[in-house]
């Protein structure tokens, strides 16, 4: 497992990050946002700052050489520069992008979120970028007042609980002298559960007898026949075995239970391999017993999470995967 | 990292406006540099048509280490702006040879908008503008493909429309920001072609070139002076052998002098003149020429000259006046006699003889007028090339074929032999006038040479044995002259001039020639102090403060304007027939507070309302009947179909 060392952060990026914070004042943490005056921030893209230091050039030229025509084209380069940020803005006005799901994968597939965009006026060129230590991008022409549905892959590939990060809604249109921006800070937490490795041991399973034997745990049901009791008076007649009080004039109840014992145990410690590897096998053991509905426990050396199903159930296993990070 | 969708296009794109660009450029740069140039370019073109990919980095950086060495060595160092251009616009062709990410056409963009501006240090013909123009807007065009797919009609479309609206804005700031004087001196382009030299050597040229290229405009106030136009450019007052200087004493000695200035009552024209840019410094007047315009100014000679040199079209006013008779000082006299060179010595002998016979100098200036006239002078352009060092005598008793060199520098020999003070100067002579706006139009084929000759008692007076050989060529320009029209037009480079036998061409020409004259005067000759007239104008001295106020009012409101109308709520799209009426109806009724489910169709909603109103339940179902019959019948929405169903509407309000 190639193991990555996170750079520490910069004096200057820190800082950044803080006066980032301080200025957004959270008023991006929410699930769906609303480009409007308030949460649009407009600059001169790189672009445009070349562009503006040409149109610099240009009127020193224009000035120097007393020249009508360079000046006029250097005006005309500033006045575009402006035109560029009222259309950029009124171009990015309006647009909403609400948050639909998050998508967690098996690593080294990378999870994903999806999110919602739409419209009223058509808003041209977006681009969404995940702003995590490495960044993605997802771009779409145009946005009208349709609902949009664009999913945005997050750079995660190793087995980890990760918060999502800030992400930036960006427009170069037009031309792409300027950008226009803003964030969106969602509130979601996404999971890359460790990848899928196949156990054809039996260890877990001959366990399950062992188990069973002891009867950690019965209690009464309706599923599976147990025994025949004595009627007490409190019992009520629809259990009376009336076969046998035919037979023998004795009132019996027929009792039943729910085996719902530890039909598997997941264990850490009885995993192969080295942590990583072992997460693998446990994370497909989880898998293959939701799927085939046998209920289970999982054992880490750090916690347990008690016997059950379902996929609520695997949920919270699989998170449980993917933060442990105990050795072996 | 960002990908870039119509990367041919944009390629494509790129190097058309580069192959433009050195088209424009192809007259300033060395032939094999712009060789060069069209080759990478053509490369480029190739590439983007054949799919190819691009050189790797090695290969195109060691080219361009060639090209620059070979830049070096064709263009030298000189002159600093050419050398600046072609840099450009090579470093631009190999980035764009190179380019494969978004943030290298980026930059490929930005220079462009550089390298076009800087065409119009070189010419700023209103042809050039338009295609400059045309240029600017593809190159907009190109920004925009780079960031969205749409193809390149549509971006240049935008690109055009988004230029369009910023232009009266930016003319509006050019007309009113105020104009800056230059920050520091910036070495100007040099232009190779001109019709005068310092030096006039006439005798080893065999064929005279003329071009129809403008030199400059002169616009007459009031009373045009009388023709012939002498409109003196340079000096020249030392002979060596062959060809006429101008020497060091005169370059460097000749600042303004005040003499001339009591002398306003001999006052003989008052004109602006326009010039093409050029370089070099002399400038244009008549006589005695002096100028209160800022960058012009006026020697002891009379000549004006610019005070910076400074490659762009020139306008200054100028007051011409009559020379003076002030006698000569001993040691200019002495100066205009002065020959080192005597080796002509039959035309030494003429003039002695001519000395001789007359008595004063007056009488000497007409024999010698007459010699030219009668002893079979020919004028001509394309005359026998002669060497050695008596050319002179050559030219005078052999060949007798010239051109006005030829003549002028004869006649300042023979003057200066014959112990008279002369000197020959340089210009134009005439111009083509157009009676329309009073303009007279100089070309490089006016360009004349002539002797200004110092008579006792009259003062500097012109010597032009051309005159009597060609005494055509003094009235207007060679163009109207049509006895040597032809030999003129077969020495032209084809151009309107050459055609201007059949009127509709010429009516044409002079109309563009208008066109180009109101061009130069209002768009390039609008400076600082036409500016300061234009503000007095509207604002009065008094108020000239208010400018800036203004300039960033109006710029303000403008944005403000824009922005508002971006932002204007866009009217919906266009409804079916039938279906505005419909909405009527049931904003009616809800105005009535019937509550409609919402998941009626229309018909069961008409219904609907019908049954909760019955007063007007007739006409709504009536209604109904032609919401279906348009709607889903098919049955077109005539006109009559429409006031029927405003009818309906009408009866449905008013019935209770």
């Amino acid at each position: 497992m190639p193991k990555k060392t996170a750079k520490r952060p910069s004096l200057f990026k820190s800082f950044k990050q803080s006066l980032f914070n301080k200025l957004l004042k959270n008023k991006h943490l929410k699930n769906s946002i609303t480009l409007e005056h308030r949460t649009i921030y407009v600059l001169p893209s790189s672009l445009g700052w070349y562009f503006v230091i040409v149109a610099i050039l240009n009127f020193v030229m224009g000035i120097n050489y007393q020249n009508n025509l360079i000046l006029i084209m250097s005006y005309l380069m500033f006045v575009v520069m402006i035109i560029a940020v009222l259309m950029g803005y009124s171009n990015a006005k309006g647009l909403t992008v609400k948050f639909k799901d998050a998508f967690n994968s098996y690593a080294p597939q990378k999870p994903s979120i999806v999110f919602e965009l739409q419209s009223p006026t058509v808003t041209q060129s977006i681009n969404l970028t995940y702003q995590g230590s490495e960044q993605t991008h997802k771009y779409t022409d145009e946005v009208d007042n349709k609902p949009q549905i664009l999913t945005l892959c997050l750079p995660y590939s190793s087995r980890g609980k990760y918060t999502v990060q800030r992400i930036k809604i960006a427009s170069n249109y037009p031309f792409g002298l300027i950008t226009v921006w803003s964030y969106i800070q969602l509130q979601t937490d996404v999971f890359v559960y460790p990848s899928l490795e196949q156990v054809h041991s039996d260890a877990h399973v001959s366990m399950l007898d062992e188990q069973a034997d002891k009867g950690i745990s019965t209690q009464s049901g309706s599923e599976e026949f147990e025994a025949l009791i004595p009627h007490l008076p409190e019992m009520g007649l629809q259990r009376v075995s009336w076969k046998h009080y035919a037979k023998t004039q004795q009132l019996l109840v027929k009792e039943f239970v729910d085996f719902k014992i530890a039909n598997a145990l997941f264990d850490f410690t009885l995993m192969n391999g080295d942590t990583e590897q072992r997460l693998s096998q446990l994370c497909f053991l989880v898998c293959e017993a939701t799927e085939k509905n046998t209920p289970f426990m999982l054992k880490l050396p750090s916690k347990t999470i008690n016997t059950n199903t379902g996929q609520q159930h695997k949920q919270q296993c699989l998170a449980l995967l993917c933060s442990y990070n105990g050795g072996v | 990292m960002s990908i870039i969708k119509n990367e041919k296009v944009i390629n494509f794109s790129l190097s058309f406006i580069y192959a433009c660009l050195i088209v424009f450029f192809i007259a300033h740069l060395p032939l094999v540099f712009v060789g060069v140039l069209a080759l990478i370019c053509a490369w480029n073109f190739y590439i983007t048509l054949s799919n190819k990919p691009k050189p790797n980095a090695w290969l195109a950086n060691i080219l361009a280490g060639v090209s620059l060495v070979l830049m070096l060595y064709t263009i030298g160092m000189s002159d600093t702006v050419i050398l600046f251009v072609a840099m450009l616009l090579l470093a631009s062709l190999f980035k764009l040879l190179q380019a494969k990410t978004k943030k290298h056409y980026h930059v490929i963009t930005t220079l462009t908008f550089f390298s076009l501006s800087s065409v119009y240090l070189f010419n700023q013909s209103i042809l050039t503008t338009l295609t400059v123009s045309g240029l600017y807007i593809l190159n907009f065009a190109v920004l925009g493909l780079l960031e969205s797919k749409h193809n390149l009609k549509i971006a240049s479309k935008q690109s055009g429309k988004l230029l369009l609206l910023a232009l009266p804005l930016a003319i509006f700031l050019l007309l009113f920001l105020p104009k800056m004087p230059a920050f520091w001196q910036l070495p100007g382009p040099k232009l190779a072609k001109t019709g005068l030299s310092e030096q006039v050597d006439p005798f080893d040229i065999a064929k005279l070139s003329n071009s129809d290229e403008l030199v400059f405009r002169a616009e007459f106030n009031e009373e045009k002076p009388v023709a012939p136009y002498y409109w003196r450019a340079i000096v020249h007052d030392e002979f060596n052998g062959n060809a006429w200087l101008t020497s060091d004493f005169l370059k460097y000695n000749n600042l303004k002098a005040n003499t001339q200035s009591k002398n306003d009552e001999q006052l003989i024209a008052s004109y602006s003149v326009i010039t093409e840019p050029a370089t070099q410094k002399w400038l244009y007047g008549l006589a005695y020429s002096s100028s209160n315009s800022q960058n012009v100014e006026g020697n002891s000679l009379g000549l004006l000259r610019k005070k910076n040199r400074q490659a762009k079209s020139l306008q200054y006013d100028v007051n011409s006046f009559n020379f003076v008779t002030l006698p000569l000082g001993e040691f200019e006299e002495k100066r205009y006699k002065y020959l080192t060179h005597k080796k002509n010595i039959k035309t030494s002998s003429l003039a002695k003889n001519l000395k001789q016979k007359t008595h004063s100098d007056r009488d000497f200036y007409n024999s010698l007028l007459q010699y030219f006239a009668g002893t079979g002078f020919t004028y001509t352009l394309t005359p026998t090339p002669m060497s050695g060092d008596n050319t002179i005598d050559q030219f005078l008793f052999d060949n007798k074929r010239g051109f006005c060199g030829h003549y002028a520098s004869a006649a300042a020999y023979i003057f200066r032999t014959a112990g008279i003070p002369a000197r020959l100067v340089s210009g134009y002579l005439g111009g083509e006038l157009n009676q329309d706006n009073n303009t007279l139009t100089v070309r490089q084929y006016d360009a004349h040479a002539w002797v200004e000759v110092y008579l006792q008692n009259e003062g500097w007076v012109i010597f032009d044995a051309t005159a009597v050989v060609a005494p055509e060529r003094l009235n207007g320009s060679l163009s109207q002259n049509q006895e040597l029209n032809n030999e003129f037009k077969s020495n032209l480079d084809f151009g309107l001039v050459s055609l201007s036998n059949f009127p509709a061409i010429n009516w044409l020409r002079l109309e563009l020639e208008n066109l180009d004259y109101q061009w130069s005067s209002w768009v390039l000759g609008f400076d600082e102090e036409k500016q300061n007239d234009f503000l007095k104008s509207i604002f009065g001295s008094k108020n000239i403060w208010l400018v800036p106020l203004i300039v960033l009012l109006t710029a303000g409101f403008c944005f403000v304007g824009y922005f508002v109308y971006l932002n204007l709520p866009k009217r919906p799209a266009k409804l079916a027939p039938m279906v505005k009426e419909f909405y009527e109806i049931k904003a009616w009724a809800k105005k009535q507070k019937i509550n409609t489910p919402d998941n009626l169709t229309p018909s069961q909603q008409l219904h609907f309302f019908a049954e909760q109103l019955p007063h007007s339940a007739q006409s709504i179902n009536t209604f109904s009947q032609l919401f279906n019959q348009v709607r889903y019948g098919k049955k077109p929405f005539t006109k009559e179909r429409k006031t029927q169903a405003k009818d309906l509407i009408k009866l449905i309000k008013i019935s209770k």
